[in-house]
């Protein structure tokens, strides 16, 4: 059963309580609204791939792995080489703000930060040393488009690396 | 006009009183030297590398914060290492213990587990390479609990009392009795353990 | 030997036992042989694991461990002081926030029509910093493949 609150009480209501209870109403409103915005925002889901570019044919020993087709038929457009390894491949899930450090050898490391909602920073770490700093932005790489580092392989005469970041598919 | 401080040939005295007037070279001199031993205290303690790093790096920004609240009482590095351990244990509490941990802590609440571990008599260090014993010894830390390991890092490496383990601890001086107790009797069998392995 | 008494052998060890008690433990692990095993044991214990705790390194390049810490410096630093709230701004907040958030809310619910659409801003990597002199980058971008390369060239 219902009762119905006097005139009195709704004044002392609308005096002490609703103005507490509209606020918190309110801010749970605004709350709900920012967090599903922020939901969306969410985590930034990378592939990075090291990749040892070459004309020699694939080495018995060690476990390289073929590149995916479709990335290799795009590096073999723009570089010279015949082949292309896969090192090593890793995926990395960045929230909004933090850095996060992915090694991808002993003398290759990256720092990746989802800097803001439009770019995405890279750091570079060359045998230790802070290589190279650049940003690439994030609809760019939801739309498909691959970031590449790269480099001559020093120990290698001819060869290359390659850093391939991608979005990682769901 | 004032000397520039060369920083690699600065005192650690020098570097933190730069430091304390907001010189940030100096900070990092300060952590490019301690840093390994910091990470490794953290490493003795969360036994995860990626933790230790991130614990780690956490200490310095806190130590940094707090620099001004550093007035010599200790050496830096002890001071920094006091800082890191407080953030493993912090961050060790919030962990979930695994059912190896709880089996362990009520064994050694209940008394019985080093009850039937004989007294080991052989040293464990007898005839070692300081190396292959640093080894031994890491291994066998590996295998204990957190509770047990951490008490143990606390009093045999870091060197504090009963009462400031127990302090940091959150625990009674006779909890952390018990749990140096066991995990010594536990660390006892290990190495002869793997001395035995060792064994032709 | 009980708990209580193993425990006392091992406190006696490491100089925790209040003088009173420290003689009585001091005859019992010489005189009873458990006590005195049980020391041997807890001893050589003791003493292999001082000063043999495995070194370690940071798994990480100087500059790399650093640049975290440093951004983290960085960002507390730019972080302004919460002030005080002054009489004033109570006063808003009873009587004038429940408004405020009203028209708030309707920003936050009207504000993506409005907003600019990113699918058509150009898409080009900005190069922040290369700190080494003896490293040289070239940055191009190929429309045809969908790619941002960076070439580092180690000279």
């Amino acid at each position: 059963m219902t009762t119905v609150p006097s005139r009195k009480a709704l004044r002392g209501l609308a005096t002490k309580g609703w103005l507490p209870a509209c606020v918190f109403l309110a801010c749970c409103c605004a709350a709900g609204l920012a967090g599903a915005a922020q939901a969306q925002a969410g985590e930034l889901n990378l592939n990075a791939v090291l990749i040892w570019g070459t004309d020699e044919a694939k080495p018995k020993e060690g476990s390289y792995k073929e590149l995916d087709a479709k990335v290799k038929k795009k590096l073999c457009r723009i570089f010279r080489w015949k082949n292309y390894f896969v090192i090593k491949e890793e995926k990395i899930s960045l929230a909004p703000k933090i850095a996060k450090r992915l090694k991808l050898s002993s003398k290759c490391e990256l720092e990746l930060k989802y800097a803001d909602d439009d770019t995405v920073e890279i750091k570079l770490f060359g045998e230790g040393r802070w290589t190279k700093t650049f940003k690439q932005r994030i609809d760019a790489l939801k739309n498909g488009e691959l970031a590449v580092l790269a480099g001559d392989d020093k120990d290698k005469y001819d060869d290359a690396w390659f850093v391939v970041l991608s979005v990682s598919l769901p | 006009m004032s000397k520039k401080l060369d920083y690699p040939s600065s005192s650690d005295q020098e570097l933190v009183q730069n430091a304390q007037k907001g010189d940030m070279l100096a900070f990092e001199e300060l952590v490019a030297r301690h840093r390994d031993k910091v990470y490794a205290r953290a490493f003795s303690m969360v036994r995860n590398e990626d933790e230790a790093v991130d614990l780690s790096q956490e200490a310095w920004v806190k130590g940094w914060q707090r620099l001004k609240q550093f007035h010599g009482q200790a050496s830096f590095l002890t001071w920094m290492t006091r800082i890191v351990i407080n953030l493993c244990l912090d961050h060790l509490r919030k962990q979930k213990r695994g059912r190896t941990e709880s089996i362990e802590l009520m064994d050694e609440e209940i008394g019985g587990v080093e009850r039937q571990m004989p007294v080991v008599t052989v040293n464990p260090t007898e005839g070692l390479e300081r190396a292959e014993l640093r080894q031994r010894i890491d291994r066998a830390l590996n295998q204990l609990s957190y509770a047990h390991r951490t008490v143990l890092v606390l009093h045999e490496f870091e060197q504090l009392e009963y009462k400031e383990v127990a302090n940091r601890m959150g625990c009674s001086i006779g909890t952390v009795m018990s749990r140096l107790f066991y995990a010594r009797r536990k660390m006892a069998v290990l190495l002869a353990g793997l001395r035995d392995e060792q064994k032709p | 030997m009980n708990r209580e008494t193993e425990l006392g052998v091992q406190a006696w060890m490491d100089g925790e036992l209040p003088p009173t008690e420290a003689a009585s433990v001091a005859t019992l692990a010489t005189s009873d042989p458990q006590a005195a095993a049980l020391l041997a044991e807890l001893k050589h214990t003791r003493a292999a694991l001082a000063g043999n705790e495995l070194e370690r390194a940071v798994p990480a390049s100087r500059e790399f461990y650093w640049s975290r810490i440093q951004r983290e410096l960085e960002r507390l630093e730019n972080q302004p002081a919460a002030p005080r709230r002054p009489v004033w701004l109570s006063w808003w907040m009873r009587f004038l926030a429940p408004a405020a958030i009203v028209a708030v809310l309707a920003l936050v619910l009207f504000t993506p029509t409005f907003a600019p659409s990113s699918a058509h801003r150009t898409v080009h990597p900005a190069e922040i910093e290369s700190p080494l002199d003896d490293v040289s980058v070239l940055t191009f971008r190929s429309e045809a493949e969908r790619m941002t390369v960076v070439w580092v060239n180690f000279q």
